[in-house]
């Protein structure tokens, strides 16, 4: 097994050195979990900045992998996934309605669920930081431990689980919120507010150090790609 | 996609395929080697994370029980994934060949009917295949223009339990499942044809009188099959310009055409739901009897805008984005 792990890692590298030198790397990865139009954004990006210069991932767990093949490509990603990724700077900061971030919120369906006992219970969210990190935001928001944390990479299952009890609450974001109220029936109940307000999208570099020209680029991003990733506009911090 | 990305992704592959850490959880996977079953298993290994091996035995290689035992044994195996009817009936060989098994975790994943079908299993959960009428439903709602409160269904006995179950969660939503079973009276006898009559006798009442808005066919071939298909539900329900949505992809394809939106299983997420699932028992110690049988969550979806055209049926234009198909 450990040859097989060994070999199969060689093979990645040797892929990798091969097209790094054969093709230009990309220069930014794009990961905001939740979003299910991930090629629509794709097309969006190639257009923007130039195919090839962009990927978009649908997975926080995706562009970890990528990390150590692309260490100097920067990253559009929510604000709170940075404060777990040490050594980057935010070189484009994503603003709606002027504000930089929004609450997050404890939602339920069933008025026996409550802030006290919820920590016992099974609550869904969006993965957009990763299995080990998302019990330390949850705490650091809510002052909660919640026992079991149910990830999932698609805001419309946030609802469908909660409608089929599969978990007894959903965390969310006040934008995530305003969208599934509308689209549902049952009682939704808001149980608990984040201590703070959690960061939108933002670029981030290593260092700082990023191709100027993708900042220019990027400042000009249409309005549609800006509302997929949660955003009215860039601005510089 | 550029070439770049799909070097990258290989290597994401490749790299996250086996983890770097020492596994501290083996498992053995009975399933068949293939495309669908392939996709929900990588996904189970990239979302449970380095500390889980996952062993494969090919099902559909019909693997003795002894061969089962054996590489469990050598593997270490502190639980088992189950994917399809043979490997849940193979573990129920595996349980009568040696009772050390009873006691081993079992999750099983993508199979029909999987609570009922791994009923004679000890110490398993795992997650129903079905898409859950509940999912197809609203979902369907969401993206209609018009309202929707009242969903005729017809079904065949051994649906009842799912049946109450969408009827229960439903309900919260507002909406009343108007069910009708086409083979629970004493006196009928479970066939394409008995079925067949029962519908055509019953369907009117359902629309004037007890107002049905939408149909879902369900997955069940006592009630969609080639003759039903014609004679009921392209000859008159569709003609009556009735909505029909279904659990079954190929009903909106252009070739059957019959219903205007249907849902399957999104397998990548099915894995991640899976991944959960086996997180849960193994690292937050709940016991298998308390995770239970979960349904799919994730669903991919089809509108075929013909049909919609046909009957007159209209989307809110700002709530397709969640729709995986649409087939103008």
């Amino acid at each position: 097994m450990q040859l097989t792990v060994t070999m199969r890692r060689c093979v990645a590298l040797v892929v990798v050195l091969t097209m790094s030198m054969a093709f230009s790397q990309p220069k930014l990865l794009i990961c905001m979990p939740g979003k299910q139009n991930t090629q629509r954004l794709q097309n969006g990006f190639d257009t923007l900045v130039g195919q090839g210069t962009a990927i978009v991932l649908g997975r926080i767990k995706d562009v970890e992998a990528l990390l150590p093949v692309n260490p100097d490509a920067a990253i559009i990603s929510s604000k709170a996934f940075f404060n777990y990724l040490p050594g980057y700077t935010y070189v484009l900061v994503g603003k709606k309605k002027q504000q930089a971030g929004e609450k997050y919120f404890i939602v339920t369906a069933s008025k026996e669920i409550s802030k006290e006992s919820i920590a016992r219970q099974k609550v869904g969210i969006i993965d957009f930081l990763n299995k080990d990190r998302l019990p330390k935001f949850v705490h650091d928001q809510f002052n909660l431990n919640i026992t079991f944390l149910k990830r999932v990479n698609k805001e419309d299952d946030l609802l469908t689980m909660l409608g089929m009890e599969v978990v007894d609450a959903i965390i969310v974001s006040a934008s995530q919120y305003r969208d599934i109220y509308p689209n549902t029936r049952l009682p939704l109940t808001i149980i608990a507010t984040s201590e703070n307000n959690v960061g939108f999208a933002v670029c981030a570099a290593k260092e700082g150090k990023i191709d100027d020209k993708l900042v220019q680029a990027l400042l000009k991003t249409p309005v549609y790609i800006l509302k997929e990733l949660g955003i009215d506009s860039w601005e510089k911090p | 996609m550029n070439l770049w990305k799909v070097f990258c992704v290989i290597a994401l592959l490749l790299f996250t395929a086996h983890g770097g850490q020492p596994p501290s959880v083996n498992l053995v996977a009975l399933m068949p080697a293939e495309g669908r079953f392939q996709t929900v298993l990588e996904e189970i290994r990239n979302q449970a994370g380095p500390g889980y091996t996952i062993d494969v035995i090919d099902i559909n290689k019909n693997p003795t029980v002894k061969t089962i035992v054996d590489r469990c044994k050598s593997d270490n195996a502190a639980g088992l994934i189950l994917m399809d009817i043979k490997a849940v009936n193979a573990a129920l060989e595996l349980q009568k060949y040696d009772s050390t098994f009873k006691a081993t975790p079992k999750f099983v994943f993508m199979t029909l009917l999987a609570e009922l079908t791994a009923s004679g299993l000890s110490n398993a959960a795992g997650i129903t295949f079905e898409v859950p009428l509940y999912s197809l439903v609203t979902t369907f709602r969401i993206i209609s223009r018009k309202e929707i409160f009242r969903v005729g269904i017809f079904y065949s006995k051994s649906f009842t339990r799912s049946i109450e179950e969408s009827k229960r969660l439903l309900e919260k939503e507002k909406i009343s499942i108007i069910s009708h079973c086409v083979d629970c009276g004493q006196d009928q006898k479970t066939s394409i044809e008995n079925s067949l009559a029962f519908m055509n006798g019953s369907w009117g009442r359902m629309v004037a009188q007890e107002k049905v808005d939408v149909f879902i066919i369900p997955a069940d071939n006592i009630i969609v099959n080639s003759q039903s298909l014609v004679e009921f539900w392209l000859g008159k329900i569709k003609k009556k310009r009735i909505p029909v949505i279904a659990t079954i992809d190929l009903l909106a394809s252009p070739k059957f055409g019959a219903a205007v939106f249907t849902a399957d299983p999104d397998l990548t997420q099915l894995g991640n739901q899976a991944a959960n699932l086996i997180a849960e028992h193994f690292e937050n110690k709940t016991s298998m009897g308390k995770i239970g049988f979960e349904p799919t969550i994730s669903i991919k979806s089809t509108i075929n805008a013909h049909v919609a055209e046909d009957i007159g049926w209209k989307f809110k234009d700002e709530q397709l984005g969640r729709i995986t198909t649409i087939i103008k």
